[in-house]
């Protein structure tokens, strides 16, 4: 059982990730440095995920990205875009809304 | 001495995801992964105070992720061919058409070598439908137990480099190993239609036509190549014993071409009356041709192997 309990848990840390990656992202950040932002604020997500995942973002547009050279050293930098910040205040909705599906359901159960 | 070569873990590990990785944005994928690594190989080094060493950094990469896993998060959203709704019923018609062709087959076997009944045509039709079945099948039956196998001893948890340096070119890939596969394998089903028997006279030159003897060497190269090709999909590296395997491979076929040029070569007239009598002389050539082909191929891999016992 804990296996499928793990299993179930990333899925859940999953569907949060764009939603967290999206609102990080607001400030530039690199692929290393976003995973430690996450880290800092307790979403603990494996960096193959996590890299994969941010470019996949900007494939979609959602993300804009350029590469620097800072402190001698070569890094992708990545910023939410403007179409990015508008599917984010659609998730961000669909979550608040989820939200409160989900505390009505935990406090009166299902009728 | 760094077994790993010149090459550090990190340059081992962007090698191999990249080898996994479509040519389509892969260096640049690659370039971006490096970045993203070295910090965290420089984070780690600073917070163990001393210089990391190589079994470290291998741990490190290796926590990560297996490179072919990382190479399939960057290829988007799990696909497949065949999606969850009509899988149950592709394993059911694959199992099926496997168990019907592997029935006639032995039947049609049975019938010729042992009842002695020829079937002419209908028995040619149906090998050359079956073998076509049956390979599909057995390509999906392949690679359904690798993946089983590679799950149940978790070999895609961890990352270890492989004790030899391969080839960063691009052709050595996952990709080409594939394609050499399923061409092998057309080309050993072609041979397939070319009926010929598999006995000690045909091998060693001694049937009436030289194509037959051919054919069958070159049967024998690909039944040696194909598995050869099939697990470097998974493993790109050039192992001693892979080249000494692909030098094998190669001297087959130029011994196949030896008997035949210099046992009956001559006699592909004798069997194909309607060509031209300059078609023994071109034949003549392209089996030289293809001795010297083989021969400088097999050459290649046995300087290969040396330099690799050198740099020991």
């Amino acid at each position: 059982m804990s296996e499928k309990l793990e299993a179930m848990r990333l899925e859940l840390r999953r569907g949060i990730l764009i939603l967290a990656v999206l609102n990080a992202l607001k400030q530039e950040q690199y692929g290393y440095s976003l995973r430690r932002a996450l880290q800092a604020v307790d979403i603990d997500i494996e960096e193959g995920t996590l890299y994969p995942l941010i470019r996949r973002l900007e494939s979609y547009g959602l993300l804009d990205s350029r590469w620097s050279s800072d402190e001698g050293r070569k890094r992708r930098y990545y910023q939410t875009s403007t179409q990015g910040e508008e599917t984010l205040k659609t998730l961000e909705a669909d979550w608040q809304q989820l939200n409160k599906a989900l505390a009505k359901i935990s406090k009166a159960g299902i009728k | 001495m760094n077994f790993l070569g010149k090459k550090s873990p990190l340059d081992r590990y962007i090698a191999d995801v990249k080898s996994y990785l479509p040519r389509k944005n892969r260096d640049d994928i690659a370039e971006e992964l490096r970045a993203n690594l070295s910090e965290k190989l420089a984070e780690r080094a600073e917070a163990s105070v001393i210089e990391m060493t190589t079994d470290a950094q291998i741990k490190t990469l290796s926590e990560f992720g297996h490179p072919l896993r990382v190479a399939a998060e960057y290829q988007g959203e799990r696909r497949s061919l065949i999606g969850p709704t009509l899988y149950p019923f592709y394993r059911m018609s694959v199992l099926v058409s496997l168990t019907v062709s592997t029935c006639i087959i032995l039947l049609l076997l049975l019938s010729e070598l042992i009842f002695r009944v020829d079937l002419g045509d209908v028995s040619r039709v149906w090998l050359f439908v079956n073998t076509y079945i049956y390979i599909v099948g057995v390509i999906t039956a392949g690679f359904v137990l690798t993946e089983r196998l590679m799950e149940r001893h978790k070999y895609l948890d961890s990352w270890q480099p492989n004790a030899w340096d391969h080839s960063n070119n691009a052709l050595v890939s996952a990709w080409g190993a594939l394609i050499s596969c399923i061409a092998a394998v057309t080309w050993l089903v072609i041979l397939n239609l070319v009926e010929i028997d598999h006995d000690l006279d045909t091998l060693i030159g001694r049937n009436p036509n030289p194509i037959y003897t051919l054919v069958l060497w070159s049967k024998i190269q690909m039944l040696v190549l194909i598995p050869q090709y099939f697990h470097q999909i998974f493993n790109q590296a050039w192992s001693r014993n892979r080249l000494l395997l692909r030098m094998f491979s190669e001297l087959i076929l130029t011994q196949g071409c030896v008997i035949v040029l210099f046992s009956n070569a001559q006699d592909v007239l004798l069997n194909y009356p309607d060509v031209p009598p300059s078609m023994a002389t071109t034949f003549t050539y392209v089996l030289w041709g293809m001795i010297v082909v083989t021969s400088l191929s097999a050459y290649s891999y046995w300087h290969k192997l040396t330099r690799i016992a050198l740099r020991r």
